[in-house]
C-alpha cells in the first residue's frame, strides 16, 4: 500500500535508470576529494537523484570492497563519527571509463530521439 | 505510550517509547536480511543517530514512532539495501520447526496462554479455559503459569515472532512483518484452524462466560465483605463459644482464609472482565503481587492448619467428659422430657445406670434422671449446651449423649414414636438383650 506506484511501468524503468547511474554520480561527487557519507546523501538529494538513502550503502559498500574506494573514520565535534570516502587511483579510472560510456550513451539516446522526432 | 526503554544506535544510547522501539528494531533486522556486510549495518545506524539530530531528537528526549516513520521514510525500504543480482537473501534458520514464545502481542498477562496457543494452533480461549480448570484443579495453573512465564522467552524480533507462528524466515515474510501487515495478523492467519462462524461463536460464548465469572466474583466478593464486616460488629463474642477454645493461630487461619478467598475472588472477577475485553484489565505488576499474596498465604496457611489441627483434636478430645450416675431399678424409660439435640443409647450392663458424655464445661444441674414406680424418667428440657453462645455457634455436632444401661431392656415411652403412656417395644437402635 506504500509505494504502490513501484509497480508502474514508469517507476521500474526510472528506479533501474537511476540505479545504473548512481554509481557514476557517486563517483563524480568524489572526484574533488574527501566526502563523508552524509554529504553524499545531501548532495544526490539535492540533485533529485536519490530519494531514499538505503540504495546508497550497498553502493558504497561494493565500491569499496572492489577497491574503487578508500576510506576512513573521522572524530566529529557534533553527531557520531563520519566515514569519509575518496577515490583509489582504480576508481579514477572507472570514472573515466564511465564518463566515456555515459556520454556514449548520452549521443546516442539524443540521436534516438532526434530520430524519431522527425517522423 | 509511556513506556520507554533504552537503545544504542551506534555506540549511544537513546530512550525510546517501547513501540518505537519494536518498529525500529524490526526495520534494523530487516535490513540485516538484505545486506551482506554488517558494517552496513552499523553505518546506517550512526546515519539514523544523525537523521534523528536533524530531526530535533538528541540525547536527552524520548523517540517515538513519528520519528522511526521518519527514519524510515529517509533511509527508504529494507529491500533498497539488497545488493544487486542478489538472490533471496538468506534466512536465520530455516524453520518448519515451530518455537514455543511468549506471545507478548496479543497477551491477557504474559503472553503464555497466546504463545501456547500458537505453538500448539488452537485458539487462544481454549488454553486460558484450560488454565483456569487447572486453577481450580488445586491451583495448578497458576504454578504452571508463573513457570512458563519465567521460562519462556518473548517474542521480541520478528524472525523470533515467525518463528513462533512457524512461518518460515525470508525476506517477504519479515517484510510483511516490518511493513505492519502486522504480526497478530500474520500468527493468525498462520494458525488459523478455526474457522471465521466458529470464531464468532467462540466470541459470544465468551462474552457470556465472562459476565458469569464476573457475577459469580463478584458475589463472593460481596459475601466475604458480609461476613467481615458481620464479624468486626461480633468480634467481642466471636468464636468465644465454639466448640473448641479458641488461640491467636486459629484467629489467624481464619484472617489468612478470609484473604485467599478475597483473593480468588478477585481473580476470578478479573479473569471474567478478561474474557469479556480480551485484555487482562490490570497492570502486570500489580497481577504479579496478588498472585504473589496468594502462594505466601497458601504456604503460610498450610503450615498453620498443619500445626493447629492436631492441637485443636486434642484440646478437644481433652474436653470431653463422661458422667455416670446409678439410679434404682427400672423396667420403662420415659423420654418425654428430653430436649431436642441430644442423642439415646442403650446398653446392657449388670447395673442400672445413666451416663452423660459432653463437651467443655456445662451446667449439668439441670438434667434431673429419677425412677419412681419402675419408671426411669429423663428430663434435659432446661438443658441448653449453647445458651452462652452469641455469635458463631456450632453446637449441634457436640449435643449431648445420653447412655441408660440396664441389665433387661427397657420399655420405651415417647411421645414422637408412639401414643402417650402407652409402652412401645425397644426402639431399633437399641440392643436386644440374650
Amino acid at each position: 500500500m506504500n509505494k504502490s506506484s513501484d509497480d508502474t511501468p514508469l517507476a521500474q524503468s526510472e528506479v533501474q535508470m537511476r540505479k545504473g547511474l548512481l554509481a557514476y554520480c557517486v563517483l563524480l561527487l568524489l572526484r574533488d576529494g574527501k566526502v563523508y557519507t552524509s554529504e553524499l546523501i545531501r548532495a544526490l538529494h539535492h540533485a533529485e537523484l536519490i530519494v531514499v538513502e538505503g540504495t546508497l550503502y550497498p553502493l558504497l559498500n561494493r565500491l569499496a570492497k572492489d577497491g574503487m574506494l578508500a576510506y576512513e573514520w573521522q572524530e566529529s565535534e557534533q553527531g557520531p563519527p563520519r566515514k569519509y570516502y575518496w577515490l583509489t587511483d582504480e576508481g579514477k579510472q572507472l570514472l573515466a571509463d564511465l564518463k566515456k560510456v555515459y556520454h556514449t550513451l548520452h549521443t546516442s539516446v539524443t540521436t534516438l530521439e532526434k530520430e524519431s522526432s522527425h517522423e | 505510550m509511556n513506556e520507554v526503554t533504552k537503545i544504542h544506535l551506534g555506540r549511544q544510547a537513546f530512550t525510546i517509547s517501547t513501540t518505537a522501539h519494536h518498529e525500529l528494531r524490526d526495520y534494523l533486522d530487516a535490513i540485516k536480511q538484505h545486506v551482506s556486510d554488517e558494517s552496513v549495518v552499523d553505518e546506517v545506524e550512526l546515519r539514523m543517530v544523525e537523521l534523528l539530530a536533524e530531526h530535533g531528537v538528541s540525547g536527552e528526549q524520548v523517540v517515538l514512532p513519528a520519528d522511526v516513520t521518519f527514519l524510515k521514510e529517509q533511509l527508504g525500504d529494507p529491500k533498497d539495501f539488497a545488493e544487486d543480482g542478489e538472490a533471496e537473501p538468506v534466512t536465520d534458520a530455516p524453520t518448519d520447526s515451530k518455537r514455543l514464545f511468549r506471545d507478548t502481542d496479543n497477551a491477557m498477562l504474559a503472553g503464555v496462554a497466546a504463545g501456547l496457543a500458537n505453538y500448539f494452533g488452537v485458539d487462544v480461549l481454549i488454553i486460558r479455559l484450560l488454565f483456569v480448570i487447572a486453577t481450580f484443579a488445586g491451583g495448578w495453573g497458576i504454578l504452571i503459569y508463573v513457570v512458563l512465564w519465567l521460562l519462556v522467552p518473548e517474542a521480541k524480533t520478528s524472525s523470533e515472532r515467525l518463528q513462533m507462528a512457524g512461518k518460515p524466515v525470508t525476506i517477504n515474510s519479515l517484510k510483511e512483518v516490518v511493513e505492519r501487515a502486522d504480526v497478530k495478523g500474520a500468527a493468525r492467519r498462520a494458525n488459523n484452524s478455526l474457522a471465521g462462524p466458529v470464531n464468532t461463536l467462540f466470541g459470544a460464548i465468551s462474552k457470556i462466560i465472562g459476565i458469569c465469572f464476573v457475577v459469580i466474583g463478584s458475589g463472593l466478593l460481596l459475601g466475604l465483605a458480609g461476613g467481615a464486616t458481620y464479624a468486626f460488629l461480633k468480634s467481642g463474642v466471636l468464636l468465644q463459644d465454639t466448640a473448641f477454645p479458641v488461640g491467636f493461630k486459629e484467629h489467624l487461619l481464619v484472617y489468612i482464609a478470609a484473604a485467599i478467598a478475597g483473593i480468588i475472588s478477585l481473580f476470578i472477577v478479573l479473569f471474567g472482565l478478561s474474557i469479556y475485553r480480551r485484555k487482562w484489565p490490570i497492570h502486570a505488576w500489580i497481577t504479579g503481587t496478588l498472585i504473589g499474596l496468594l502462594l505466601i498465604g497458601v504456604a503460610v496457611g498450610g503450615a498453620l492448619t498443619a500445626d493447629v489441627v492436631p492441637q485443636v483434636r486434642d484440646r478437644y478430645n481433652a474436653n470431653v467428659h463422661t458422667t455416670t450416675h446409678t439410679v434404682k431399678p427400672f423396667t420403662t424409660v420415659n423420654l418425654n422430657e428430653i430436649g431436642n439435640n441430644e442423642t439415646i443409647n442403650y446398653q446392657t450392663s449388670a447395673t442400672y445406670s445413666v451416663s452423660l458424655q459432653y463437651y467443655g464445661h456445662p451446667d449439668l444441674s439441670t438434667i434431673k434422671a429419677s425412677v419412681s414406680k419402675g419408671v426411669l424418667t429423663i428430663n434435659s428440657q432446661q438443658f441448653n449446651w449453647s445458651r452462652n453462645c452469641q455469635a458463631l455457634c456450632i453446637p449441634n455436632n457436640y449435643n449431648l449423649v445420653i447412655t441408660i444401661n440396664s441389665p433387661n431392656s427397657p420399655q420405651v415411652v415417647d411421645q414422637n414414636v408412639g401414643p402417650d403412656n402407652i409402652n412401645v417395644p425397644v426402639p431399633p437402635s437399641a440392643p436386644q438383650v440374650q
